[in-house]
This record gives C-alpha cells, structure tokens and sequence, in this order.
C-alpha cells in the first residue's frame, strides 16, 4: 500500500513536471540563416517562404503536387480577390492549416525549394486553381463546391 | 509522518495544477481576445476603406479635370486594394462574397483603365462615366449596411472568433453565425457580378488571342506527347481529365525510362504542348550556358518551334545543376516579347525537365505588318539621359491590359543596375520600364 503510495505521489509529480514542460516543447520559428542558393536570390522571402508553405501543406506528396501547392498561393497573389503577396496569402485567416498547426516551420527540404523555384518561374499544372484540399478530411461546402481542376496525390485543386 | 507526506506531495500537486490550470485559461482568454482584436482591426479598416471609395467615387464624379479625375482614380485603386487586403484579414475565406469582390474588382479595372485613357489625353466616355455612376451607387449601398453592422460588431454582440470556428476547414461550412448571416447578407444587396474582363488574368485563365487550330482527340494529344518526351515513356501515357475554362487542356502522364512521372498539358484546340513538369533532381552540372541554350533552342527546333534566341537565363537546385533557358521568337526582324517559352534542363546529361510554353500560346498569332516610325537612334535618344544604352531591339510587347505596340527594347544602365526602356515605335512615347533581373531572381516570368 506505502509503495503504490509512492508510486502515485511520483507519477503525479513527474505528470506535473511533464505539463510545466509543455510550452518549452511548442513550434518555433526556423532561426537559421537561409541557405547559401537562396541567399544569392533577390526575392528571399517570396522563395523561402512559399517553400515553407510547400513542404507544410504538401511534405509526402509527388513533386508535381509540391509544385501544384506552390501554384495556387501565386494564382492567388495574382487574383484580385486574395492579398497582393506571398506573406498576406500564407497568413491569411482559415487559409492553410501548416500556418496554424506550426508545420510550415519545419525543415524545408530542397525539394519544396526547386517546387516552389518552379512555381515562381510560371510552371502550374493546376492551371489557374485557386484552392486545394484534402477530400478525405474535409466536409466544408464552400470547398467543395468549387469548380475542379486536377486531382494530384492526396489533394483536389479547385478555382 | 510517514503516512501524512503522500497527502503533502498530493495537496502541493492539487495546489500546482489549479495554479497551472489557472494560468492556462487565462492565456488562452487573452490569446482569443488578440485574435479578436485583429479581426476587429480589420473590420474596422475595411468599414474606412469603403467611406473613403464612396467618397472619392463622389468627386470623380463631381469634376471634369482629367489630372484630379486622375489623382481620384488612383487612390480608388489603393482603397479597392485596402479593402481586398481587409477582408483577407478576416476569417472569411470560405464564405461566398462574388458579390463583394466583384465590386471591388469593378471598382479596380475602372480606375486601371480610366486613369490610362486620362494619361493618353483621352477624357472619360459618357458610358465610362456612367459605369462610375452605378460603381457610386454600390459603394453608397456598401457604406450604409457596413455602418448598420458597425455597432454591432463594436460592441461585441457578433464575435470573429466565433465566425471562424465554424467556417473552418474542417467544418461543413453550414453552420451560420449572427455575423456569417450579416455578411452574407449584405453581400445579396449589391449588384450580381457580370461578365469578368480576362485580358489581366495570367495564362490559364486567359483565352488565347489567336487560333491555335481545330479541336484534337485525346487520342492525337497522346500520339503528340509521345514524340514530343526526349526520352521515351516507359509504358503508354495515361490520359487523366481535362481541364476546361478559356484555354481547355488535357493532361497527360506518363514514366520516363528513367522511372521519373512526367505531367504534360496539351491544348485541346491545335493539339500544342503547353507545359510539361518533370522533378527529376539533378546534382552534377557539366554543360555550360552555352551549351545548355543550345540545347533549349534545338529541343524546341525539334518542334518545329524556329528563330528562338535567349531572352534570360538561370541556374539551381542542388549545385545550380538545373538551367531555365527563358526564350523568344524572332521573325522577320522583330522580336516577339510577349511570345515567351521557358525550357528547364538537366545539366548533366541535358534532358528536358519542364516546358512551359503558355505565354506562347496566349500571344502568339498572326499580326498586320507594321513599319516604325522611329530609327533606333531616335528611339534611344528618346530615354533619359541619364541611362547609358548598350544595345536596342525591335519587336511587340504587351503595353497595357493585353494590348499590344511596337516598340523598341532599348536596354541601358545606370549606376549598378540595368534596365529595359520600351519606347512605342509609332509615336516615340516611353511606355514602359523594366529592370533586368541578375540572374538567380526568381520569379521574374510570373507576371
């Protein structure tokens, strides 16, 4: 009995500690410099943060899907309905869900860097979509209700 | 003492956890209340935004000096695009508002095309003025429901937050908040949108200006792919769906024999490759510029694409192994600038990896022959003087909206950077300037 009183008092200590813990464990921003191929580039930003944005909404998919990813935030700062750059489009409320859950800030493979160099350079084999999601865990109707484009691994590409 | 120190480690951990708890809920109140303020802020900058389009709307109006309709234009402009960026601010993305952003959008193409008719010494046309006229009307009807709604939102009654956690990704979306019913409704008010004017859209949503020829099976678009891979498809290519709207493709996919997927649009009208997407990585660079131009501009002779000379280029991913060879055609004497196709290729063995001719296709067609009126010394004598001239080019650009001018490439420098001047070759008239990107800038072709 003394022992399992024990063995309690110690599990809700280290509970306790484990939850103190907590916010230390919270998603940070990257704060590494930028990779020496970006750094020679104008248009860091545009380019670091759009491949953020690829390897958040689109880590596991086939290069096409990264570069279709990459397509619908530029069609986007194209369109007249949505903000006029990269940032206002990342950012933007209910927009994409790795700027919310913290994926975004992960590590960017070079991959997601050439899909989104792609992307900038015109390549959209979305052609013109203006959004993207995944039909397995989405019921929003405004969504699905959007006219679509191509469907490439896991996720529908909609204007 | 030995019994009561367990209930001691249990009463602190008690005292810990509401403390935690405690703390918790009170970040979480302040953390919502901030994502409410910036929704506020937002709001509040959107409801400024909409008083100040109605009022300028107003004077435009009101005055028929062509340099203050133009100044009243030009800060429409900012204020449509201030309220574009406001309602991006709220947590609004998938509520439907066409109403709202094609009045916005309205409002935008009005003051664009307006303010360039002013500036080439045309006044407005009764029909232009009119069209100002009913855009004051949506705008006055915009301002009144706003400033009905303004209280409400003021005082906390509708709540942001609560709008955003039903229409999120996840949610249906059916779910109607106080404030979603409010928007949506204020939205029925204005006016349906009509007809939207394409010729500012990029390639996919453009319609090509000229007849790339009759409508082609799926069949004549896959026999097409086939000869158009430098390295054949490992099994027959897949044709997935088309994509319809102003410029309809088809899109097929296929493996190289090298095993890496290869995505191809084909246009349904001419039967012409489009793009085409490759992701092969590349790590070893041995072909030079040089070598890597010549490469684009023989695959695209291949082709039956001719008379193509460089017009950027660019290296990267791993080791700048990757080449984006940017070309345009010449023909007869004038360059085509607006006829552009890009070429990404592997520079170590110099495979296509991606082509992306849209441009191309959107532009290109069949021109009246024109004569300039200017001498290229003319047309470099007409920049500024401060600018140092290296060399000049004849050929056709797009000048505004889509439209089309003769015009002379005159490319110059001043201090570290360089610059393309586009004088009109008809009438001398300086229409355009553009910086020369170094190369290793992205995104210079996304325009």
């Amino acid at each position: 009995m003394r022992r399992l009183r024990r063995i309690l008092a110690v599990g809700v200590l280290t509970g306790l500690l484990a939850l103190a813990a907590l916010p230390a464990l919270s998603v940070q921003p990257p704060l590494g410099p930028a990779t020496a191929e970006a750094q020679r580039r104008g248009d860091i930003n545009n380019l670091r943060l759009l491949s953020m944005v690829v390897c958040g909404e689109a880590r596991g998919e086939p290069y096409e899907g990264k570069v279709a990813v990459a397509s619908v935030i530029i069609n986007r700062v194209k369109s007249n309905k949505f903000p006029n750059s990269v940032a206002g489009v990342t950012y933007q409320p209910l927009a994409f869900e790795s700027a919310t859950n913290g994926e975004i800030y992960k590590a960017v493979t070079p991959e997601c860097t050439r899909a989104a160099r792609d992307a900038l350079n015109g390549w959209d084999p979305v052609w013109g979509a203006l959004y993207f999601f995944n039909p397995a865990k989405t019921k929003n109707k405004f969504i699905w209700g959007r006219p679509q484009v191509r469907r490439i691994g896991k996720h529908i590409f909609a204007r | 003492m030995r019994r009561s120190w367990p209930i001691l480690i249990l009463g602190v951990a008690l005292a810990g956890a509401l403390i935690w708890g405690y703390t918790q809920n009170r970040q979480r109140t302040q953390l919502a209340l901030r994502a409410e303020n910036s929704y506020q802020q937002a709001f509040h900058r959107l409801e400024a935004m909409v008083v100040d389009l109605e009022d300028g709307l107003a004077r435009a109006l009101a005055t028929q000096s062509p340099p203050l309709q133009r100044q009243l234009l030009t800060d429409l402009r900012v204020f449509s695009n201030g309220a574009v960026e406001s309602i991006a601010g709220l947590p609004l993305l998938n509520v439907p508002m066409q109403r709202m952003d094609a009045f916005f959008n309205r409002v935008r193409d009005a003051s664009d095309v307006y303010a360039f008719q002013l500036d080439h010494g045309q006044g407005l046309t009764p029909s232009q003025w009119s069209n100002l006229r009913e855009l004051y009307g949506q705008a006055a009807i915009l301002k009144n429901e706003m400033s009905a709604l303004e209280p409400e939102v003021a005082h906390g009654n509708i709540r942001w937050t609560q709008a955003e956690r039903v229409t999120h990704y996840s949610a249906d979306g059916a779910a109607q908040t106080p404030l979603i019913q409010a928007v949506t409704r204020l939205d029925g008010k204005l006016q349906p949108p009509g007809e939207v004017g394409a010729e500012n859209l990029p390639p996919p949503l453009q319609r090509p200006k000229g007849n790339l020829g009759p409508q082609v099976s799926e069949q004549t678009a896959i026999s097409r792919v086939a000869r158009f891979l430098d390295l054949p498809p490992q099994t027959a290519p897949q044709y997935e769906r088309p994509i319809d709207g102003n410029f309809p493709l088809y899109v097929i996919s296929a493996v190289k024999t090298n095993n890496v997927p290869v995505t191809l649009g084909v246009s349904q009208q001419g039967g012409h490759i489009i793009w085409m997407l490759d992701g092969r990585d590349v790590s070893r660079a041995t072909l030079n510029k040089e070598q890597a131009v010549d490469r684009a501009r023989q695959f695209l002779a291949k082709n039956d694409l001719h008379g193509f000379t460089e017009r950027f280029y660019d290296e990267y991913g791993d080791a700048g192994a990757i080449a984006l060879v940017s070309l345009v055609p010449e023909r007869a004497g004038l360059t085509y600038f607006n006829e552009i196709i890009n070429v990404r290729l592997a520079r170590d063995n110099g495979e296509i990896l991606g082509y992306d001719a849209s441009q191309y296709w959107v532009n290109h067609m069949d021109r009246p022959a024109q004569t300039p009126r200017l001498t290229e010394t003319e047309a470099a004598a007409r920049i500024s003087p401060n600018l140092r001239v290296s060399n000049v080019r004849l050929g056709v650009m797009d000048v505004f909206r889509g439209q089309e001018a003769l015009v002379y490439k005159v490319r110059a420098r001043l201090d570290g950077n360089e610059f393309d001047v586009f004088i009109n070759a008809l009438t001398g008239e300086e229409e355009r300037v553009e910086r020369v990107e170094v190369v290793g800038t992205p995104g210079q072709d996304a325009r």
